[in-house]
């Protein structure tokens, strides 16, 4: 209760180190760790895309005598045991609008622009981290959900796909690699713009459903020009493209740039108004 | 040091904050008064960088806070001590600003000790008093070992103890030869621990003077008289040069003589007093009449002595009567 731990009659001209950005990293590591919903989220994740894989995979070896001889022909042991995926992917929503929202929320986010006042820092560190714990925990779900799918097609001797298979090894790790820190992204600028977890979710749910939902109403040539473009297409096509056939799907290294310009924009934005509001 | 010139906050139409210019010296306490949504709050935003001035500028060592190379290591701020996320611990809490400060972590044990958290510092600030997380607000300007500190009513929720540990804190961080910048709107309380005050009113800047002559300007020499002869005493305190301002309890407030004087005077003609006490608290005088115009919410139509003035004196005033207030 003393002061004896303050430095008395100290010179406070001596020149501070500058803060690296390293320091902001390090604590927006440690709020996501800390916050119990990260945890949640990944669990129910897994939990998710495993289980709907897996149940999608029983129904299809249940039923497969029923099937015509083109659907058997037609079936795609990787984009089948992928049914699950998508339920896992959305929930990384939550990563990143729970790391910005819960932060209005309580009034911490006056601390965290106190002690990191250069806002765009703030931004990156948040997507940065975000991004890492998407990309590990989304290929992990996904090879789990993958798995799970072989387990399930080969007990029911149907055809079997190996994660050695390129096209495999693509869709199920490089395409989620790449893909999965959208979503988080997307959150974040969401929830950076609505200080609101509720409003954030709807904003980025309807920023990738609505487009997938009014799609396939409107002429091809406008799927092929304007809805191919939006991002969750453009994930689309990095992440199962190589597998179906859609007007919407766009070649991988084109789909890749525009999701790439997409997360300029939207980072670019909320910086914007990040450093144009207060907070 | 501190330096605000021409600063300037509107929100829509509304001026918060009215070209404020002052300066908030090194090894003093500067109190920084004012009622209730005078612009107090947001002038301590706009100094941190949370708020961006519509007009002027507010430099800590000439610089905007925001172009610090290492901002809470120069700037410590207890600006809303209740923004933390209630399910961490005291200690994580600091732990985590620590890390985007990069701060040493042992530095955390030390402001836990300092502020007398260190054996609730395992507790998540979620079940904190208002006066442990004040404490925790200290806890966290002073992490950084700034050579300026903000708090902003730092002693709201605390326990009589709490508070004089509060004004020795102040007082030490200034005898340190720190810039200590305090906000209040408890007239006693600032009296007790600032050396320098700026009031505002309105967004305005309507006082900047040192706490002698502040109090001075609110005629600082009353004193409360209470006697069964008043009506006996009161002719000869007139004489002496007093005022005499009666109240319905059988006392008055007396200014202009001196309590050793009045003392003097009715052992003189053997007149028996029951209370003779020095009003030292006569801040609050200075601050009513310096914001008579500007306290907001006044009712419409009442004057100096209308119910409002009435409500504001009881806001400013804090723990003090308010009715001995609003009589003199």
């Amino acid at each position: 209760m003393s002061s004896a731990t303050m430095t008395p009659s100290q010179t406070f001209d001596a020149p501070k180190p500058t803060l690296p950005f390293t320091a902001t990293l390090a604590s927006e590591w440690t709020k996501l760790v800390t916050i119990r919903s990260t945890w949640i989220t990944l669990s129910l994740s897994l939990f998710f895309s495993t289980g709907i894989t897996a149940l999608v995979s029983w129904a299809t070896g249940w039923s497969w005598s029923d099937l015509s001889a083109t659907d058997q022909a037609d079936f795609n042991p990787i984009l089948s045991s992928l049914a699950g995926s998508m339920f896992g992917a959305i929930l990384f929503v939550v990563l990143g609008v729970n790391l910005v929202a819960t932060e209005y929320a309580s009034g911490m986010i006056r601390q965290t622009m106190t002690v990191t006042p250069r806002r765009g820092r703030v931004l990156l560190a948040k997507v940065l981290v975000v991004s890492a714990v998407a990309m590990v925990a989304g290929v992990v779900v996904n090879v789990a959900t993958f798995l799970a799918g072989q387990a399930v097609f080969a007990a029911y001797d149907l055809p079997t796909a190996s994660l050695g298979d390129g096209d495999a090894f693509r869709s199920v790790v490089l395409g989620m690699a790449v893909t999965a820190p959208v979503l988080p992204i997307l959150g974040i600028a969401m929830a950076f713009l609505f200080r609101s977890a509720a409003i954030a979710i709807t904003a980025v749910l309807a920023i990738i459903f609505l487009p997938s939902f009014f799609g396939p109403l409107i002429p091809e040539r406008w799927q092929e020009d304007v809805l191919a473009f939006l991002p969750g297409n453009a994930s689309n096509s990095i992440a199962t493209g190589n597998l179906s056939d859609s007007a919407m799907y766009l070649d991988p290294w084109l789909a890749a740039v525009v999701l790439a310009v997409w997360m300029v924009v939207f980072i670019g934005g909320t910086h914007l108004m990040l450093n144009r509001r207060d907070v | 040091m501190i330096t605000a010139r021409g600063l300037t906050k509107r929100y829509g139409d509304k001026l918060a904050v009215d070209e404020l210019s002052f300066e908030v010296k090194p090894g003093i306490v500067t109190g920084f008064l004012g009622p209730n949504g005078s612009g107090k709050s947001t002038t301590m935003r706009m100094m941190v960088g949370l708020d961006t001035p519509s007009a002027g500028t507010v430099t800590v060592h000439g610089r905007a806070y925001r172009d610090l190379p290492a901002p809470i290591q120069e700037v410590g701020a207890m600006l809303d001590a209740k923004a933390m996320e209630s399910r961490r611990t005291a200690r994580q809490h600091l732990r985590w600003i620590a890390q985007a400060a990069g701060i040493p972590r042992q530095r955390v044990e030390e402001v836990l000790d300092t502020v007398g958290l260190a054996d609730v510092a395992n507790r998540k600030v979620g079940g904190f008093s208002l006066g442990m997380a004040q404490r925790l607000g200290i806890a966290t300007a002073l992490l950084g070992d700034p050579p300026v500190l903000l708090f902003d009513e730092p002693v709201n929720g605390l326990d009589p103890e709490g508070i004089v540990w509060v004004r020795t804190l102040m007082r030490q961080l200034a005898a340190d030869g720190r810039t200590v910048f305090v906000s209040s709107h408890l007239m006693s309380e600032m009296q007790e621990t600032a050396d320098h005050v700026l009031v505002i009113g309105q967004g305005r800047l309507i006082a900047d003077a040192t706490m002698a002559s502040f109090t001075t300007r609110g005629g600082g020499d009353d004193v409360w008289v209470a006697s069964p002869d008043l009506d006996a005493l009161a002719p000869f305190l007139r004489t002496a040069g007093g005022a005499i301002a009666p109240d319905h309890n059988g006392g008055a407030l007396v200014t202009g003589v001196k309590a050793a004087h009045i003392g003097e005077i009715a052992a003189m003609h053997r007149i028996t007093l029951h209370e003779l006490t020095p009003r030292r608290a006569s801040l609050e005088t200075a601050f009513m009449e310096l914001t008579r115009d500007s306290v907001e919410y006044r009712a419409e139509g009442s004057g100096p002595d209308g119910p409002a003035t009435q409500e504001a004196a009881r806001i400013l005033a804090g723990q003090t009567k308010v009715k001995e207030i609003t009589n003199v």
